[in-house]
């Protein structure tokens, strides 16, 4: 029955403080309690770690904002290419002329009639000017 | 984020998980709970107001630095394990134990009477009855291990098995220095009343 014996010894210790236990609270609270500056450092103490606390509970606001800014950003590069991609692939560009093309209508060009009217006009061969008009005669000969 | 002061009513643990959530009227409302209970605990401990204001510090900057971890049933009894914890710290440091009558060489006026005049200027000392100066010279004259069962009890009013954890000793144990203590201190009144 040791449980009975301790309950038994508690309610008979607790009596007997019943008659003492106010005076030492009293002479205690006579004694005082801390000082201002106490009260003071802990009161400022709390209040910079609460600051701390609410800071880092807003971060993961502030994190989730930038991931959502970036995958909008994503989101808006990968819709423009798409729409590029789908605009070149509906009206096709017409083909640049470059450069050795051009030298190569050039190099065709000196191959064409007009070189070889030259060339037998050179030997007095090109048939062409035999026919001139009457007026132009005169000043042939 | 605006802070709303916690109502008269809200449990220590909420108190403490509102302190937690960046509400530091919490934390006042808690220290302002427990302020005269804990001082007067460290007080009677010490015996000495300036190691016991530093306690009294130490202990809460502990409490907020910590209250995130608290899991314990009970707040004032992980609080007094805080402060009990960090006055065995204290004691390794500085090894003479000053008790509560102590005389210190100045004005040979043991540490209870100075108690009530500090702070308060000579023309302001509070006077202590007769009967509350004999309890609290009779308190001081009580081994540690007995004083600090008693002062747990009366002082930061923890239940046995409260003290019982927060000692880390068995349930018996705590009451046997309680009952010592209660002999002790009756047997020094009777002795004074007589004299």
């Amino acid at each position: 029955m040791k449980t009975k014996t301790t309950f038994t010894e508690i309610d008979s210790l607790e009596k007997e403080l019943a008659g003492i236990a106010p005076l030492v609270r009293q002479g205690f609270l006579k004694a005082g309690g801390p000082s201002a500056e106490i009260d003071e450092a802990i009161r400022a103490e709390a209040a910079r770690h609460a600051g701390g606390q609410r800071n880092r509970l807003a971060w993961p606001l502030y994190r989730t904002l930038a991931a959502v800014a970036a995958f909008a950003l994503l989101l808006g590069g990968s819709i423009q290419l798409h729409i590029s991609r789908q605009d070149s692939l509906n009206h096709p560009s017409t083909p640049r002329t470059s450069a050795s093309e051009t030298a190569l209508s050039a190099k065709s060009a000196e191959n064409g009639p007009g070189l070889a009217n030259l060339l037998l006009e050179i030997q007095g061969l090109n048939e062409d000017g035999f026919f001139r008009p009457e007026e132009d005669e005169s000043l042939w000969l | 984020m605006k802070e709303t002061m916690p109502d008269a009513e809200t449990s220590d643990a909420d108190l403490l998980l509102c302190f937690s959530q960046g509400n530091s009227a919490a934390m006042d409302q808690l220290v302002g709970r427990y302020r005269q209970a804990l001082f007067s605990w460290l007080l009677g401990m010490t015996g000495n107001r300036a190691d016991a204001e530093d306690l009294y510090q130490d202990v809460w900057f502990r409490v907020i630095r910590h209250a995130g971890r608290f899991n314990d049933v009970s707040f004032r009894a992980w609080l007094w394990k805080i402060a009990r914890n960090l006055l065995i710290d204290f004691r390794r440091k500085r090894k003479p134990d000053v008790s509560l009558d102590a005389v210190e060489d100045e004005d040979d006026v043991p540490l209870i009477d100075q108690l009530a005049a500090r702070d308060r200027g000579p023309a302001k000392a509070v006077e202590l009855d007769d009967m509350t100066k004999r309890v609290m010279h009779a308190v001081a004259t009580l081994p540690e291990v007995q004083r600090e069962v008693f002062l747990m009890r009366v002082q930061a009013d923890l239940s046995f098995s409260e003290i019982a954890e927060t000692l880390d000793i068995p349930l018996n144990t705590a009451l046997g220095r309680m009952h010592d203590a209660m002999a002790k201190l009756k047997k020094l009144l009777a002795e004074e009343a007589r004299t």
